[in-house]
């Protein structure tokens, strides 16, 4: 018979099999002193897991991980662009008037646009329309932190973290959760709708992560991997759930519902 | 809940609920990733937090329905615990919270006095996550000499924090031990 401490033991080492699972649950049933001590051991683990100086040790090596994920993949894009563009620039004269100033052919100056671009978190880009911002609340420390997103009179549109469009309807109120910042690809976007109407499209950026989103509501959670879908809240406080490409789950009271693609569920109190 | 206020919380009971989730799912990378999803949880849900109630109970109850939530898919890989155990496990954290905090503080002391192969061991399993047959590979040993040792460390580990906390002194570790 395997004593207690080396069952202990072998689910700390991540080495325990079914009889061994039975005869540690066994044996933690016996007497709360056994949980006491396994949780201490657990403790133990766990804190010698994530002292500080194992964390310092494995974000350098995350940062060399993301450095030299990061410097490939932009040269791949570099060489990419220039296969791409040379070609381009090589069939067709490319004349800017703002460059190449000639009186003759360019009788005054262009006009270019002089936007003044609302200071905004990174990942979080406004496409189109009456969108309002509040990013006071920026991430900054080990919890994830909110960004409040409202639409005006009329309806607005953001790219966020390059992979997912947020279409908000008129006075559409949402609130953008980043995830852990320790976390890593594919993570979980979090939307949390309070107001209005929301649809969620993945861009076709082939370079971007294909996150899951969450959406949640006061009734559910909607949940989508690369699913075009959208959910609102009605006035009298039912939540519509619609497909458009892909599927999604909701999930309520610890079950799960599948949606696919051209189905509409409305839930209610 | 203020951010800051939810920020302090948070690091505070954040290793309770890392304890509770790691005794009850032994897979680590799992953990890690229930860890996040109860944070994002606890913050989504703020609002419904009673500043008058222990903020480490609220986050360790989060912490045992996230776990009965992956539950039916993790209990074929045999990680998680069975749910009456989940309950008695979350009581046991909650009500052990403090002497956790205390025997944690303590184990900065005693893991200063491991040696260099302890450490170099230990490093590997734990922070960079390798199986206990990769390590004894990369340290040239047998799988059951490093599943020994380890449990020799951590035995040593645990004896040296009841000193400690004790107020007893405490020698290095022997190098043979570990």
């Amino acid at each position: 018979m395997t004593q207690p401490e080396a069952l202990v033991d072998a689910w700390l080492d991540n080495e325990i099999d079914a009889a061994e699972l039975a005869r540690l649950e066994t044996w933690l049933r016996e007497d709360p002193a056994h949980l006491r001590a396994f949780v201490q051991a657990v403790s133990l683990q766990e804190s010698l897991r994530t002292s500080p100086d194992a964390l310092r040790r494995s974000r350098r090596r995350r940062i060399w991980r993301i450095s030299l994920g990061s410097v490939a993949a932009l040269l791949a894009v570099i060489v990419l662009f220039r296969l791409v563009f040379s070609t381009q620039y090589n069939q067709v004269a490319v004349v800017d008037p703002t460059e190449n100033p000639d009186p003759k052919r360019n009788p005054g100056p262009v006009p270019r646009p002089n936007p003044t671009p609302k200071k905004l978190p990174d990942g979080l880009t406004i496409i189109s329309g009456d969108v309002d911002v509040d990013s006071s609340d920026m991430p900054d420390a080990t919890v994830a932190s909110t960004m409040g997103v409202s639409a005006g009179e009329k309806s607005g549109a953001l790219r966020w973290k390059k992979s997912i469009e947020l279409h908000l309807e008129s006075h559409a109120k949402i609130e953008l959760n980043p995830q852990h910042p320790f976390a890593t690809p594919p993570d979980v976007s979090c939307v949390a709708l309070n107001a209005g109407k929301v649809r969620i499209s993945r861009t076709r950026n082939p370079f971007a992560f294909k996150d899951s989103v969450e959406v949640e509501t006061p009734l559910a959670t909607v949940v989508g991997s690369n699913a075009d879908f959208t959910v609102a809240i009605t006035d009298d406080k039912k939540v519509v759930v619609s497909v458009t490409s892909g599927s999604v789950k909701i999930l309520r009271q610890g079950k799960e519902q599948i949606v696919k693609a051209g189905e509409t569920v409305t839930l209610s109190e | 809940m203020e951010r800051t206020d939810f920020e302090a919380r948070w690091a505070q009971s954040e290793p309770q609920v890392r304890t509770f989730l790691a005794a009850g799912c032994r897979d680590a990378a799992v953990v890690q990733d229930l860890v996040q999803e109860v944070a994002l949880d606890a913050w989504r849900k703020r609002s419904d937090f009673n500043p008058g109630l222990a903020f480490t109970a609220w986050v360790v109850g989060m912490a045992r329905f996230t776990l009965l939530r992956h539950r039916r898919d993790l209990a074929r890989r045999f990680v998680v615990l069975a749910p009456d155990l989940l309950e008695s496990l979350e009581q046991t954290v909650v009500a052990e919270s403090e002497l956790l905090d205390r025997r944690r503080g303590a184990l900065g002391h005693c893991r200063g006095k491991l040696g260099a192969s302890a450490t170099k061991m230990l490093d590997l399993r734990l922070n960079g996550g390798l199986p206990l047959a990769e390590v004894a590979r990369r340290l040239e040993r047998t799988h059951g000499a490093v599943r020994t040792a380890f449990a020799r460390t951590r035995e040593w580990l645990r004896t040296c924090i009841e000193r400690r906390l004790a107020g007893e002194p405490v020698d290095d570790a022997p190098e043979e031990a570990v």
